[in-house]
């Protein structure tokens, strides 16, 4: 981190929430709009604030989308996981030890990411079918990892050139296997970026709402996002739902961001004193 | 005596240590191999996942596959039939004109955003974590929500126009008219997308070691020429990896444009994928929808051919 | 005891274990033996009871509720036979029943929209259930309209759950405010009214026309009122129909935003209070009632005095699908099971549909006037799939952009309207 240039930090703070509170203006729509019954939502009258808090709608919203809680953790914290292994010495090996045919799997790996989701979705639909993985958790975080897996890959590609590789060289000369070297050299240098793309790996399906779709019919093995869609029924909008639902869904995610961005911080600093 | 002979049974169960290094010949060949162990994870979930959808999609576009020939798996080749039919839609070359326009606004903002919010938050300051988790709400929520979110705000009687008034703007039915629908949707959609940019670029400047810029700052360097000489030619992997990756969600935006516009009105904001879409799973031509698909990926490949050579060197 | 090695031997140990290990244990699997053949009576037992599998999109409470009564009535009186319900969203049902069809695990019975069943059909999934149907009491006494909608020549694919069609929800004070004793009856009587109603940011009419099917479902009772058809769009009474909504939008009686509405946002309009009148169907009335809104329903105006009224059908079929015969037999009884009379009124007045059997839709009526002009206009209502069979799909994509140009005046009335029969005509050349 640079220190202030200015003599005092709060300076930054104080611009920081106000750029942060114009660019998120629209979500005050939400919250007041969670708060509101769904006839004075809709009221001719534009009001600033409800005119009487209605709590139930959180509460409903909580009631409702807390059985699905568990199923987004699960499938997002494991995909990260997966994501992270399969795809962390894939990246280094790409980049710095020039394994050949890194060019068809990055090329691969990116056009597959070019077709849209919902053309993507049928085949792999299939493919599950036929392994018998369909409503199975296992089923859908294999499935969320068709899109974070090239995501990952790109960016830490992108991260790992600026690895010095000279410090893996030493390391090698003085007899350390590839592996070793992997392990207790690259990963605490890379930490920040690695970090950043976890937590993106946990956001997106987190966020998902297409792969769950085509993956997941069981009522109890659906992620909250899917809890949430529901609330656009063929007859009609659960405004009271929805909203209450979507600053919920959204709210483990931000406290989980704030945490591993610790970790970012920290693990700069440790990179830094090399 | 138990402590001495659990000890001798621990000694005999792990393999003694080889001392010396294996024979010269055994650990170059292990050496040369040991890379390919890294990437083998990975090759064999490229092929097992995503190269099967990928191939059932293209020949999907090469065949006859609507409702009567879907189910019954026959779907007879039909070469480029599909293709001839949508190239010969003008919906389809609106959506391509659209889908182009969208991309290339939608980016241009998100990354210019994304890069000064980056820049911003290297200070240290209070309250630092909080707001970067905050400003990462955008991208977290779903979408559905976002995507009503600023209908509620385009609409003819909302908050957009009735703060127009205050300025003495006289206000517009943004969504319902033709051009102005695209303009809302890529609005909706720079709001969804800038927190992407910003984190991932965060993460790159803050791997730039600070004794760089503290010699540059001792050479009597301006702050943007810092930024200009040192942390845009670092980033540029970075940079690249993050406009690859923006081009490629952008031009498959979806749920949020369906939402807001549904393509309308009368086909004027339909993007490619919407347009998919449409034909997809309203007309239950499964077959032409692939063949959009595809066109959908050569126009990203094209877009993004010259980034993918710089990223090569 | 024999497995244990003295520890005065430890080098011994790793050589032996393995394989001996498991070897010495198989004469104790004898338990497993017993627990395994135990679990495969209860398997073959469980398998002789045949599961249903019914997909829909019903996301109302009251709906669920609906179904869920049925469900516990259904397996009380045959308790070999399980009802499984799978909620898929409005917009993949279709393209999921597909899929599963097509990987050869398809549900029992699919909640298919009455205008797709014909174009499902074509796929060949669709069980012809007429000879079942045939035996079923209210099958005689079912509306022709319903009728038509599942019946492709002499078969049969589905069994309507029930109807729904539309009419013109109007807000009594507003109305009283402005002077308007009664409803509007024809088009003129609509103008002036919409025009008297609408004080900004009140509008005096919400229709939904957004860019799919709903724009032409709410279109239908305009069109069809004045004798026109889709397949001839460029008629003069296709015209005038079209003219009547570009005027409403003209005037401002009808917000602009209408074109990005579906009828669920149009429906929160209305309840809002920013809407004086709607065109809007029964599935509405459960909302409409919680909002507190004191509200009445009238017959769709018509283009001239004496003229009926012709709506379109809505609401879904109990569609059964090829399969397993006892699966297909289980759901032809669950079928037979809600066509009772009875139980047809309940469910019917939980979804707040219109039965698609006469006798049924009549005592409904009476009991509830709010339904009662949509009783009405049954004997006259028209499946959409008449015009365009299995077609009718995209020709109604290429009505809802005339549509939609023409109301947000990107092409004048005539012109929409020519370039939609174009489009309409090479596809009958298609047929």
């Amino acid at each position: 981190m640079r220190p202030p240039t200015f003599r005092s930090p709060w300076l930054y703070t104080v611009v920081g929430v106000i750029v942060t509170v114009i660019l998120l203006s629209p979500l005050y729509w939400v919250l007041s709009g969670s708060l509101m019954t769904q006839r004075e939502l809709f009221s001719p009258h534009f009001s600033l604030w409800p005119r009487e808090l209605v709590y139930e709608n959180w509460t409903n919203a909580v009631v409702r989308l807390w059985p699905h809680l568990a199923t987004s953790a699960i499938v997002s914290v494991c995909t990260s996981a997966l994501t992270l292994l399969v795809t962390a010495p894939a990246a280094y090996a790409i980049v710095w030890l020039k394994v050949r045919g890194r060019g068809a799997i990055l090329s691969f790996m990116l056009t597959s990411q070019m077709l849209p989701a919902i053309v993507f979705v049928i085949p792999l639909f299939v493919v599950f079918s036929r392994m018998n993985i369909v409503n199975t958790l296992p089923g859908l975080i294999l499935g969320d990892m068709t899109f974070t897996v090239p995501f990952a890959l790109v960016m830490l590609g992108a991260y790992l050139r600026e690895f010095p590789y000279q410090l893996v060289e030493a390391a090698l000369v003085d007899g350390a296997g590839q592996w070793r070297a992997f392990f207790s050299i690259v990963l605490p240098v890379t930490i920040t970026g690695m970090i950043t793309v976890a937590i993106f790996s946990f956001l997106m399906p987190w966020g998902d709402l297409i792969f769950a779709l085509s993956l997941i019919t069981e009522s109890g093995l659906q992620p909250l996002t899917l809890e949430l869609y529901k609330a656009r029924g063929a007859l009609g909008i659960d405004w009271s739902f929805l909203l209450a639902g979507s600053l919920l869904t959204a709210l483990p995610a931000v406290i989980f961001v704030v945490a591993a961005s610790r970790y970012i911080v920290s693990g700069f600093t440790r990179g830094a004193l090399h | 005596m138990k402590q001495l002979e659990a000890t001798r049974t621990r000694v005999s169960l792990v393999p003694p240590v080889e001392p010396r290094p294996l024979p010269h010949r055994k650990a170059a060949w292990w050496r040369a191999l040991a890379p390919y162990s890294f990437i083998l994870p990975i090759v064999v979930f490229t092929l097992l996942l995503l190269a099967y959808p990928m191939l059932y999609s293209l020949t999907l576009s090469f065949r006859d596959a609507t409702v009567d020939t879907f189910v019954s798996g026959d779907m007879p080749f039909n070469g480029f039939a599909n293709y001839q039919q949508t190239l010969s839609t003008g919906t389809f070359w609106q959506a391509l004109v659209n889908t182009i326009i969208f991309t290339f606004c939608s980016i241009l903002f998100q990354f210019t955003i994304g890069f000064l919010l980056a820049l911003f938050f290297q200070n240290r300051f209070p309250l630092k974590n909080v707001l970067i988790a905050l400003l990462l709400v955008p991208w977290i929520a779903p979408v559905l929500t976002a995507a009503y979110t600023f209908k509620g705000l385009f609409n003819e009687v909302g908050p957009v126009n009735q703060l127009a008034h205050w300025f003495g703007i006289p206000g517009l039915p943004w969504l319902a008219l033709p051009g102005f629908a695209l303009a809302g949707t890529i609005v909706a959609n720079i709001w969804i997308g800038f927190p992407f940019n910003f984190i991932l670029l965060y993460s790159g400047i803050c791997g730039i070691p600070q004794e760089i810029y503290e010699a540059a700052r001792i050479d009597g360097a301006s702050y943007w020429r810092r930024v200009s000489y040192i942390t845009l030619p670092i980033l540029k992997p970075v940079t690249v990896a993050v406009l690859m990756l923006g081009t490629i969600y952008t031009v498959k935006v979806f749920d949020l444009v369906w939402i807001m516009t549904g393509g309308g009105p009368a086909n004027t904001s339909h993007l490619l994928s919407t347009y998919a879409y449409q034909v997809g799973f309203s007309l239950l031509n499964f077959g032409q929808a692939a063949a959009i698909a595809t066109v959908i990926v050569l126009l990203i490949l094209s877009l993004n051919l010259f980034q993918l050579l710089l990223q090569r060197k | 005891m024999r497995n244990d090695l003295p520890l005065k031997h430890p080098m011994r140990k790793p050589h032996t274990m393995p394989p001996n290990h498991l070897l010495r244990k198989f004469p104790r699997c004898w338990k497993f033996f017993v627990c395994s053949s135990v679990a495969a009576v209860c398997l073959t037992t469980a398998r002789s009871e045949t599961t249903v599998e019914i997909v829909h999109y019903f996301t109302v409470p009251g709906q669920i509720q609906g179904l869920e009564d049925i469900q516990k009535d259904f397996e009380g009186a045959n308790p070999d036979i399980k009802i499984k319900f799978t909620y898929i969203p409005f917009n993949e049902l279709l393209s999921r029943t597909m899929q599963m069809a097509a990987v050869h695990k398809p549900p029992a019975i699919s909640c298919i929209d009455n205008p797709d069943v014909r174009h499902v059909a074509k796929s060949g999934v669709l069980k012809d259930i007429s000879a079942s149907v045939a035996k079923f009491p209210t099958w005689q006494d079912t509306y022709p309209g319903p009728k038509a909608s599942v019946t492709e020549g002499t078969k049969v694919y589905g069994v309507p759950i029930g109807s729904n069609s539309l009419a013109l929800f109007y807000n009594k004070k507003m109305l009283t405010d402005a002077g308007v004793t009664d409803p509007p009856k024809t088009w003129d009587e609509l103008k002036e009214v919409a025009a008297k109603l609408t004080k900004p940011p009140v509008y005096g009419l919400a229709l939904s026309a957004p860019n799919d099917e709903q724009s032409t479902w709410q279109f239908e009772p305009f069109l069809w009122s004045n004798g026109g058809s889709l397949l001839d769009l460029t008629a003069a009474p296709a015209k005038e129909a079209l003219q009547l909504w570009v005027d409403l939008l003209k005037s401002g009686s009808v917000s602009k935003d209408c074109v990005n509405w579906s009828q669920p946002e149009e429906g929160d309009q209305f309840i809002g209070g920013q809407a004086a009148m709607m065109v809007m169907g029964p599935w509405m009335l459960g909302q409409v009632h919680k909002s507190g809104i004191d509200f009445g329903v009238a017959p769709m105006p018509v283009p001239k005095e004496g003229m009926k009224p012709v709506v379109p059908l809505g609401g879904e079929c109990w569609c059964v699908l090829k399969g397993d015969p006892k699966v297909e037999e289980a759901s032809l009884k669950f079928i037979e099971f809600v066509q009772d009379s009875a139980r047809l009124e309940k469910l019917c007045n939980t979804f707040n549909y219109i039965s698609s059997v006469r006798s049924v839709a009549v005592k409904q009526g009476q009991a509830n006037p709010e339904l009662q002009p949509f009783v009405l206009q049954m004997d006259t209502a028209r499946a959409r799939p008449e015009e365009g069979g299995a077609f009718y799909t995209e020709v109604s994509l290429a009505a809802r952009t005339a549509i939609q140009q023409a109301i947000t005046g990107q092409a004048t009335v005539d012109a929409a309207l020519a370039s939609a029969a174009a489009k309409i005509k090479t596809l009958a050349a298609k047929k």
